[in-house]
């Protein structure tokens, strides 16, 4: 059966890339110039689409150098990170005494009896 | 030795080489689906972070540029997802630098060329958010279906719709006068 004008123009987006439908669409546009003209707009678009990777925006002067850094960033974070980790022990024994010192002070200070 | 061989090596002269040649595309593919340039600056820079910690695992079985590509999107499609999230404005910004993108001279083309690259930078601008980036990542930058439905978090079926509809779109913004008689 034979397409109409409308459902093939329901399916010229995905078959201009993909193929979709594709006998009985080219069957229509063979002999339908207005369609025809539709289908060379959907190529033209999309040819000009994918032209467009090419075509780039300006980048912020910051950006690039801040590109640039990530290694080195990224180095001394690794850096810090691994110096933690290997130092863990001794950290938290550091932590553990500072709390109770916290307490005991807190204990202290709430024991000492209130001056007149 | 390659330089993606050289940068999984540590070598960070390399590293600089490897940004200078692609920066400028990751960037706009990221201005391109959030139309801002701090987000975009900030998505381009994630990325980045993103593509280094994983170059050991790049195993070049796809090009360096591709990959580079998937991580860039996928980076700035969910900064856009949060950014929906915190609803906040839109910005005209990158719009505008967008419409730049020819006058800026980084294409080869003629001047012709150059004006039709505008006008669908400006297409695109008015198209809703969920069709430019099926439209940017399907046509601008080649992925896949299966590819984009992952990366917006969406059906196979509402990718390949989304970018039907975003193609129709911009084929009536773009050829207006093209509807005649029916058959």
């Amino acid at each position: 059966m034979e397409m109409t004008c409308v459902s093939v123009r329901e399916i010229l987006p995905a078959y201009v890339r993909d193929g979709d439908g594709s006998l009985s669409v080219r069957r229509h546009v063979s002999r339908c110039a207005e369609c025809r003209t539709d289908l060379s707009h959907y190529e033209d678009l999309l040819g000009k689409l994918s032209s467009m990777e090419a075509a780039t925006a300006e980048v912020p002067f910051a950006l690039r150098s801040s590109l640039f850094d990530i290694p080195s960033r990224l180095g001394r974070i690794e850096t810090v990170r691994s110096h933690v980790t290997d130092n863990r022990r001794a950290y938290l024994s550091g932590a553990a005494v500072l709390a109770a010192g916290a307490v005991g002070a807190a204990l202290w200070k709430s024991r000492k009896p209130a001056t007149a | 030795m390659e330089l993606v061989d050289r940068c999984k090596a540590g070598d960070e002269a390399a590293w600089k080489e490897l940004v200078e040649a692609t920066h400028r595309e990751v960037y706009t593919l990221c201005l391109r689906i959030l139309r801002d340039p701090d987000d975009a600056a900030e998505a381009t820079q994630d990325a980045y972070l993103k593509a280094w910690r994983a170059l050991k695992g790049f195993r070049g079985d796809a090009m360096f540029t591709t990959w580079l590509y998937r991580v860039a999107s996928n980076t700035a499609i969910s900064k856009h997802r949060s950014r929906k999230r915190r609803r906040t404005h839109e910005s005209g910004a990158g719009d505008e630098l967008l419409g730049q993108i020819a006058a800026g001279g980084s294409t080869e083309s003629s001047a012709g060329a150059r004006l039709e690259v505008q006008d669908l930078e400006r297409a695109l601008a008015v198209l809703p958010d969920h069709y430019r980036s099926a439209v940017v990542l399907r046509d601008v930058y080649g992925l896949s279906i299966e590819e984009i439905a992952g990366q917006l978090k969406i059906s196979q079926t509402a990718a390949k719709v989304r970018v039907h509809r975003g193609r129709k779109k911009l084929k009536d913004m773009l050829y207006p006068a093209s509807t005649g008689e029916e058959v």
